[in-house]
């Protein structure tokens, strides 16, 4: 479980977020949804650990990140906006030092590596190396390295960016796997439809505020819409 | 895991990932060759100049002028070449085209001068700017100092007077170069390109490990990993060291076989660089390898990008460069302050194992403390930097 409580953060005279609190549980998908520098990213990254908010709280599973990072970090599963690979390295190569470093045995980690080649079909990919690789292939080696120390908690930023439909498909069924798993999934997206496809419980984020918390039914009610999108337009425009 | 396991861990990464990369390999390789390859020609062009010990060949004008010059000339061997028209009425024209050293003009009245006392002019035609030439004109010039003196000595004889008149001095030279302290320039040069090894065979690989990382978007999720950046720090700079080591073994490895095929004896020189020069030379640079390996991953990581890395690095290659290039033209008396900087410390403190000096333990004692130091605050200042927000601001 996920719970973030009235974080800020600036930087010098930006105010990148101001007050976001949402509490993401397990066995639920939790959608971020916000216009382009809504401030996704800075909260997303402050759920990490990689940067310490001015003011309120982050927990990951009851550990602050920017202070018990190690624990915390073992129990997040995260695939950032940049999700670079070792192009010399092969998938497997790639996916193995993170194993490593998330303290998995090497037995453990060629079983964990097995499980999760046939659940994202990587057979023709696997001992390649990823130079050259597709943006789906890519994308799936990255999504394998970030969960392969089988995280309780998982936050992915904009997962389905560049890719075509077929991935797009596999990427959805493997997020909810994941939710069925007793996982708690946090998505970040700017596409409506993915978000309503998906997702238990919508946090959406305009201009570093938390503007509307609920699920799509939710939304359409308080506006008066039926789509989520124009729901979603209304609720950032009200700001 | 423990700690040292995720240390190597990341350092095998890192080895992996370098050993794969054609460009980093490429770097690693270009210094301990070139070294070596410069060093070769360099001293093969001043065999080609020295070997012109053989005979002294002088095209002379106006022979008929003075036949007792010409004899003594003669008896000590010189070779006298018939002059060409041209060289008769051009002779400056020939010596700055360079197609003779030296030549030699007798003037027409130098037979008359010569017997009636006045001194006698002859010519001699050069251009001392040419280094190749200076071993020519140098003894050409000897040969006709001596015919002036013995001419000279004749003539007070026959007056009455004792030719010790004229010698009021007696100069006597002493050279106290040995074949190995002639060799020292030379020697700088060694030390040198070992010292662009250190800096130079791991550069590509740190650049690679941190500003790579970050052009990549790698660098993110790896700093998400439950690792402390100090971990991180330290394996990359494993491998960083691994490289420089490697570079530096093959430098002088290179150097080894490169100086044993040369000829050296026909110059002179006797150059120590064995197996046991080779390794202590090797233990000398190994605290520059872990500094360099050091320096060059922070400068990397606060880069802004690969180029930018890359600007920087090559840039900062030129200072490690600058005492060695300052040492080979103008010899310095080493002192202990120079072990105090990482580069000129090893610079001086290599020249010494080659000229076959024992290295003043203090002198080795400093340099090393001071590059391990450095190296271990470049590291903290590193881990510092990761851990920090820095690479994560908005915009970045």
């Amino acid at each position: 479980m996920i719970r973030v409580h009235e974080v800020a953060k600036s930087f010098g005279d930006v105010h990148a977020v101001q007050s976001v609190s949402f509490e993401a549980l397990d066995g639920q998908i939790t959608g971020l949804l916000g216009p382009n520098g809504a401030g996704k990213s800075t909260t997303i990254r402050m759920m990490y650990g990689l940067l310490t908010p001015d003011r309120g709280t982050v927990e990951v599973d009851g550990f602050d990140p920017s202070r018990q990072t190690v624990e915390a970090r073992r129990r997040l599963g995260a695939l950032p906006d940049a999700y670079g690979l070792y192009p010399r390295l092969t998938a497997r190569e790639n996916i193995a030092y993170f194993a490593r470093l998330q303290g998995m045995s090497k037995q453990r980690l060629t079983q964990r590596i097995d499980e999760l080649n046939e659940l994202l079909d990587m057979d023709e990919i696997i001992e390649r190396r990823v130079d050259g690789f597709s943006q789906g292939q890519r994308m799936k080696v990255s999504i394998a390295r970030a969960i392969i120390h089988d995280p309780k908690n998982v936050i992915l930023d904009e997962p389905t960016n560049g890719l075509d439909v077929m991935t797009t498909r596999a990427m959805r069924i493997l997020i909810r796997r994941m939710k069925d798993a007793g996982c708690c999934v946090i998505l970040s997206s700017h596409i409506m439809q993915e978000v309503s496809a998906l997702c238990d419980d919508i946090v959406v984020i305009a201009a570093g505020k938390v503007v509307a918390t609920g699920n799509v039914d939710d939304f359409c009610s308080r506006t008066g819409e039926t789509d989520l999108e124009e729901a979603f337009v209304k609720l950032v425009c009200a700001e | 895991m423990s700690v040292w396991t995720l240390i190597k861990v990341v350092a095998h990464k890192e080895l992996l990932d370098g050993f794969r990369d054609r460009r980093a390999l490429m770097s690693a390789l270009t210094f301990p060759l070139l070294g070596p390859l410069m060093i070769t020609v360099m001293l093969s062009v001043v065999t080609s100049e020295e070997e012109i010990e053989g005979p002294l060949e002088v095209p002379v004008v106006g022979v008929e002028h003075a036949p007792n010059l010409i004899r003594f000339l003669e008896e000590q061997g010189v070779v006298l070449e018939e002059p060409t028209e041209e060289m008769v009425s051009e002779p400056h024209e020939v010596v700055r085209r360079g197609d003779e050293a030296v030549i030699l003009s007798i003037d027409e009245d130098f037979s008359e001068d010569f017997k009636s006392g006045t001194p006698a002019r002859i010519t001699m035609v050069a251009d001392k700017s040419k280094r190749s030439t200076q071993v020519s004109v140098g003894r050409l010039s000897s040969l006709l100092n001596a015919y002036n003196g013995r001419t000279a000595q004749l003539r007070l004889l026959t007056r009455g007077v004792s030719p010790q008149v004229l010698s009021p001095l007696n100069i006597h030279q002493e050279d106290l170069a040995t074949p190995q302290t002639r060799a020292s320039n030379i020697l700088e040069m060694i030390g040198m390109f070992l010292i662009m090894a250190a800096f130079g065979c791991n550069m590509y690989i740190a650049i690679d490990a941190t500003a790579g990382e970050r052009e990549r978007g790698s660098l993110e999720p790896l700093l998400l990993q439950p690792v402390s950046s100090g971990v991180l720090v330290l394996g990359k700079w494993l491998s960083t060291v691994v490289f420089g080591i490697l570079g530096g073994l093959l430098t002088l490895l290179c150097l080894t076989v490169a100086m044993h095929q040369l000829p050296l004896e026909n110059l002179g020189l006797r150059l120590v660089l064995g197996p046991s020069e080779a390794a202590k030379m090797l233990l000398l640079a190994l605290p520059l390898i872990v500094f360099a390996g050091a320096a060059q991953l922070l400068l990397a990581t606060i880069a802004k990008s690969f180029k930018e890395a890359q600007t920087y690095l090559s840039a900062t290659m030129i200072l490690p460069m600058l005492p060695g290039l300052f040492a080979s033209m103008k010899p310095m008396e080493p002192s202990l302050w120079m072990s105090a900087i990482p580069a000129l410390g090893q610079q001086v403190m290599t020249s010494m194992v080659l000229r076959g000096d024992t290295i003043p333990i203090e002198y080795w004692g400093l340099s090393t403390s001071v590059c391990f130091l450095l190296t271990i605050l470049c590291l903290m200042i590193m881990t510092r930097v990761l851990a920090s927000e820095y690479l994560f601001r908005k915009g970045s």
